[in-house]
């Protein structure tokens, strides 16, 4: 090989080596600058300048602020951590399907969720969801089970400013009936993925708001940790009764409920 | 994975003999978590970010044609801050990443002076070695996990020696990682969990290297790497950044 065409050969390998890099494919990319800053009294949010989640920021801190509180009282936990909420313009900003949607990052205390008009119960449930994620992870260690992570943070929305906490999901639970799965699928990590989605959530935070309001934050602290495998042993261990005894005393519960 | 401390093994592999070279330098350590896989991963806008000191020790022999390397490596990073795009708030104090690495690669020189007069490619392949531990503290808990994890890179490497006095290379590695992690938080005993997972390295260095002597050498490297790891429950990324000085001696 001489002249140019080795040079341009090495050049292309070069060019596809530093294309292909796995990281470059599977790692994350870097977060635009695009930000100001709304501080409350636990949540720095980040919202679009101009955005409708600038104007929002007020009430939201104030909702989030009130949801830390409840949260933390609720579990009976302590987390003195700062979060930081990354509030998107919509789902095509935020990079997601749905123009309702959200993620928590618990390990370095931030979530982020599309804030779209308007200002009402279903979005402060939607970041009140996410930052319990923030708040459970960060006070509690990581759950043993989707059905736990997901639920909990439903199950602890606070109903001070909106109505979509647990007596909501107690409605839900006896208007739905048809449509639920045994909890022991539900705590089922290799079936959660399967499952109807917003099935699985609200049945999930129903069901674990009930053992939250009918035996307290201790005990469900330490089924909190329980892995599939072992959750419905765990759960007659620290409940004293089967699963299905209490999933029947929970729907019986719900149909008490609104 | 490792740093593979290039900046004064290319003196050694020039000379076709074997050696010892140390480097000590400062490193940045930044964290990710993942909420969900790529590609491109759904990571946290934030960054647990540290720095620390790093220090490589490597033993390489190596022909003009081949070389061996056993790196060892070790990092502690301290001064955490919760790194977000417009601005950070400072961690715990107390908040710590610690990470000992150990790699293997053969390489061979494929092609000698046939690009540019002095400079040669190389391929390899890697087999590596790491524990990492992290410590952060929210609240009034401490949060700790470990993680160990075995490693098969390929590598791809040039080098450039034209001159008597000095010499340039640059490696890249790219490979697949398994693992084992223990979470741990210390609210509850039962917070204890051991998880597997895989997880993917991508590693970039550039280093520079003045012979001062047949049998010294003195260097300057950077190194810039990418990992990822996928558990149930616990995925993350994090980036390493690292300037480097180092010395050698040739047997």
């Amino acid at each position: 090989m001489s002249g140019s065409r080795p040079l341009a050969l090495a050049v292309a390998v070069a060019g596809a080596v530093a294309v292909t890099a796995c990281n470059r494919i599977l790692g994350p990319t870097k977060t635009d600058t695009d930000w100001r800053i709304v501080e409350s009294a636990h949540f720095s949010l980040h919202v679009r300048p101009g955005s409708f989640a600038e104007q929002s920021a007020p009430t939201l801190g104030q909702v989030l602020d009130d949801q830390y509180d409840v949260t933390l009282r609720k579990l009976n936990a302590q987390f003195g951590g700062r979060v930081n909420g990354f509030l998107y313009n919509n789902a095509a900003d935020a990079g997601r399907e749905s123009e309702s949607s959200g993620t928590a990052y618990p390990d370095t205390a931030a979530f982020k969720a599309t804030a779209t008009p308007p200002l009402d119960g279903n979005l402060f449930a939607l970041v009140s969801h996410e930052a319990n994620h923030v708040i459970t992870i960060n006070a509690l260690g990581r759950a043993g089970t989707y059905m736990m992570n997901e639920g909990l943070a439903s199950a602890l929305i606070s109903e001070r400013f909106h109505p979509f906490g647990p007596h909501f999901y107690f409605q839900w639970t006896r208007t739905h009936r048809p449509q639920l799965v045994p909890v022991s699928r539900l705590s089922d990590d290799a079936e959660w993925p399967n499952l109807p989605q917003s099935m699985a959530y609200s049945a999930s935070a129903s069901f674990l708001a009930y053992l939250l309001e009918t035996s307290g934050p201790d005990r469900l602290r330490q089924l909190y940790y329980a892995r599939s495998g072992e959750f419905t042993a765990r759960f007659a261990q620290i409940y004293g009764r089967t699963l299905a005894d209490e999933e029947s005393a929970w729907l019986a519960f719900c149909e008490t409920q609104g | 994975m490792i740093a593979p401390g290039t900046s004064v093994l290319c003196t050694v592999v020039l000379l076709a003999q074997a050696g010892w070279s140390a480097s000590g330098g400062r490193e940045t350590f930044a964290y990710r978590d993942i909420a969900r896989n790529g590609p491109p991963a759904d990571a946290s806008p934030v960054e647990w970010r540290g720095s620390g000191p790093s220090m490589v020790l490597v033993y390489e022999r190596a022909t003009t044609r081949r070389a061996h390397r056993f790196t060892i490596d070790v990092a502690k990073a301290g001064s955490f801050a919760y790194s977000g795009p417009v601005r950070g708030i400072a961690a715990p104090g107390d908040d710590s990443a610690t990470r000992l690495e150990g790699r293997y690669d053969y390489r061979r020189y494929v092609l000698r002076d046939r690009i540019v007069r002095g400079l040669a490619a190389g391929i390899g392949v890697q087999g590596g070695g790491r524990r990492l531990s992290l410590q952060r503290h929210p609240g009034m808990a401490t949060e700790a996990m470990s993680s160990t994890a075995g490693s098969v890179a390929g590598v791809a490497s040039a080098r450039l020696h034209r001159w008597a006095r000095w010499s340039a290379q640059i490696d890249w590695t790219n490979g697949l990682a398994f693992l084992r992690e223990h979470d741990r938080h210390s609210t509850d005993v039962l917070s204890d969990v051991r998880l597997w997972g895989g997880g993917w390295l991508t590693d970039l260095t550039v280093s520079g290297t003045v012979h001062l002597s047949r049998r010294a050498a003195v260097s300057a490297s950077f190194l810039s790497t990418g990992e990822g790891t996928a558990l149930s429950h616990h995925s993350y990324a994090f980036a390493r950044r690292r300037f480097a000085l180092g010395v050698t001696y040739v047997r």
